[in-house]
């Protein structure tokens, strides 16, 4: 780790000792317990929401705050799913498979605190990864030219859009929408105007922070609209669980959590991919190891062990590629970059070269975010099921004018507010034809990665396309993607399989 | 053959896109591209993925059996909607504070939420809340009537 001098430690510390910065970390937290428990809320919104608020904060309170909320969100999601057996985030959809049966024998106390902990030691196992492999990857990624970049990025795309499971094509779909906006705007090699219309706010391109507000926020509350309330299931009484109980459950499952752990790191460190394919995975291994007396599906604590592990693990093995490569991990971190950008810094291979403090920093935070997030939990988990009783109506008059409030206050222009109404509508239509979100999101990110480093690798090669399969670690990624591709487009099968692909499906919305 | 599925529909829309991506991409000129990529490349290679992917679409919806569309619209979603855009449309030309009343109250009728302590105080905090949190903590220079 020499690309980090202790003094780089001590400065980060001395930034995020300020109670400031404590406070967004707590702040944070708080806004991703809410926003994670509410269904129809996400983490992935709140920070999308959030993030035009970070212009007028400084570089470590603006982190402290998105990364409070990107460790409780992808927690909170598995209140829900547990108590009404709804997922407040895709990544807590296989959680519900067993959690909501142990709600439904008395033990829905036992399950949260069971989510609370193995989230806990996921994001503890990703962010000890974060701390070793970032530094080294970052070392080797500055001798990585336009031609890896651009494989790593079509991964990333093809990754995400995979992840659609039996609606690849809807995948594939949305990701080209994606990349479609991302050319609106004048082309920055030759000048020419892109699908600009004579519109003088186009010429700079569609903000992408814009189109990830509409996308998520809105989008999601036009949905909720539409849905009939939820009818709160009548669950029994619930019994008291300790804490020493749960962590004797973990001890127990100790080799399942450490799985979990990894499957969840690894996949987050995929570009592209999410919590919610890093749960069904994890899910699907448990099951694979079950013993006799498991009884995944009807309430086996295993399940949500697997579940909540893998799903917070994803939150440091996602920073790996975004910190290193400049690529986001997950649809969270693709909207981390807009906040990186904010504040002036450029995510890829130089960000901990230039910016070691920056990175230790992150590293001091996630931990933090994720010490906060146990003792929220610990504290408030009986209060949870107060967050599913906000009337559906106030949640989107809130959540739609808040967002068109954010969206004015990316430069004072009322266009951005108009552009995130039209992306509201565009994913509403997009979800409403279960055509899934988050591969038009990696596309609006990575759109212009792909052609900036597309067109560099091609005018540095004489325009000599074999340049990708003939440099070795091109070459690797695309044999990545191919068999990635042969692993989601051949047939499911196996115990659980079929079913699991099934709940996927319908999870591929963040 | 299913006319009537979301396939067949997203699919035909995919490829209908497609077609006027295309047919705007070929009308781009080259600029001052020089000897890299011109700039109708990409839009060009998004156009094919979106014409692919929808005829690929409209052959499964077409061999699929007919299901009822997607419903898009119902009162409650009709009237947020109208608001909606109504309020994003026209933001810059209304008080932020009065025109996120509106809206909230609009919001909170269509939810069917009729207490009169909600319809007054909620807006009302929301509008406030908002317009102070901006104005005062964010140094944002919301629409103003005054």
């Amino acid at each position: 780790m020499d690309l980090i001098s202790f003094a780089d430690v001590a400065a980060a510390l001395s930034a995020v000792a300020d109670p400031t910065v404590v406070f967004f970390v707590f702040a944070g937290a708080v806004i991703g317990m809410i926003f994670g428990a509410a269904p129809g809320l996400t983490a992935a919104s709140a920070i999308a929401l959030f993030l035009p608020m970070t212009y007028a904060m400084g570089l470590t309170t603006s982190m402290a705050l998105l990364l409070g909320i990107y460790c409780s969100g992808y927690f909170a999601g598995s209140i829900p799913a547990i108590l009404i057996n709804t997922p407040g985030t895709p990544g807590s959809a296989a959680t519900a498979l067993d959690g909501h049966q142990m709600a439904l024998k008395g033990e829905s106390d036992r399950a949260i605190t069971t989510a609370l902990v193995s989230s806990f030691l996921g994001g503890l196992f990703s962010l000890l990864l974060l701390t070793t492999i970032a530094p080294s990857l970052a070392k080797v990624a500055l001798t990585f030219t336009s031609v890896e970049y651009f494989s790593f990025a079509l991964v990333g795309i093809v990754c995400v859009a995979g992840i659609s499971r039996g609606s690849m094509v809807k995948g594939l779909a949305s990701a080209c929408i994606g990349i479609l906006v991302s050319t609106v705007g004048l082309d920055p090699v030759s000048g020419v105007g892109r699908f600009i219309f004579d519109e003088p706010n186009l010429m700079g391109g569609i903000s992408s922070t814009a189109a990830l507000i509409g996308l998520f926020a809105i989008g999601q509350m036009l949905l909720l609209a539409k849905k009939n309330n939820v009818a709160a299931e009548f669950l029994p009484v619930q019994a008291r669980s300790s804490v020493l109980s749960v962590i004797g459950d973990h001890w127990r499952n100790r080799w399942i959590a450490l799985r979990s752990a990894i499957i969840g790191t690894m996949i987050g460190v995929l570009p592209g991919t999410g919590p919610a394919i890093a749960s069904w995975v994890s899910y699907s291994d448990a099951l694979r190891t079950a013993r006799r007396g498991d009884r995944f599906g009807q309430g086996e604590v295993k399940g949500v062990i697997a579940c909540e592990v893998s799903n917070n693990a994803v939150t440091g093995g996602a920073l790996v590629p975004l910190l290193t490569l400049g690529i986001p991990g997950d649809p969270v971190t693709a909207i981390l970059i807009g906040a990186l950008l904010i504040q002036g810094i450029e995510a890829g291979p130089f960000l901990i070269k230039h910016n070691p403090s920056l990175f230790v920093s992150i590293l001091i935070l996630l931990f933090m975010s994720n010490c906060f997030m146990v003792a929220l939990g610990l504290c408030c988990r009986r209060l949870a099921a107060k967050v599913l009783e906000i009337p559906a109506g106030i949640m989107v008059a809130t959540i739609c004018t808040a967002a068109a409030a954010g969206s004015f206050s990316l430069q004072s222009n009322a266009f951005d507010v108009k552009l995130v109404m039209a992306f509201g509508l565009l994913g509403y239509l997009m979800i409403r034809y279960r055509f899934p979100t988050a591969p038009a999101v990696l596309g609006i990110v990575l759109g212009p990665i792909l052609e900036q480093n597309l067109r560099n690798a091609l005018t540095g090669n004489g325009m000599d396309f074999t340049v990708f399969f003939t440099r070795p670690i091109s070459a690797g990624a695309l044999l990545v993607m191919c068999f990635l591709l042969y692993v989601w487009l051949k047939p499911a099968g196996g115990r659980g399989g079929a079913k699991a692909d099934a709940r996927a499906e319908e999870t591929v919305n963040p | 053959m299913a006319l009537r599925h979301e396939d067949t529909v997203g699919g035909g829309a995919l490829i209908a896109v497609g077609g006027v991506v295309t047919l705007l991409s070929l009308d781009m000129g080259t600029g001052a591209a020089g000897a890299t990529l011109p700039p109708n490349f990409f839009p060009l290679l998004c156009s094919a993925g979106l014409m692919i992917c929808g005829a690929v679409l409209l052959v499964r919806g077409l061999l699929s059996a007919a299901k009822p569309l997607p419903a898009l619209l119902d009162a409650r979603v009709g009237a947020v909607l109208v608001a909606l855009v109504a309020y994003f449309w026209w933001f810059e030309a209304i008080d932020f504070r009065v025109g996120t009343w509106l809206f909230a109250l609009v919001a909170l009728f269509a939810f069917g939420l009729r207490r009169p302590r909600q319809l007054i105080f909620v807006p009302i905090v929301l509008s406030a809340a908002l317009y102070l949190a901006f104005t005062y903590g964010f140094d944002v220079v919301l629409p103003s009537w005054t």
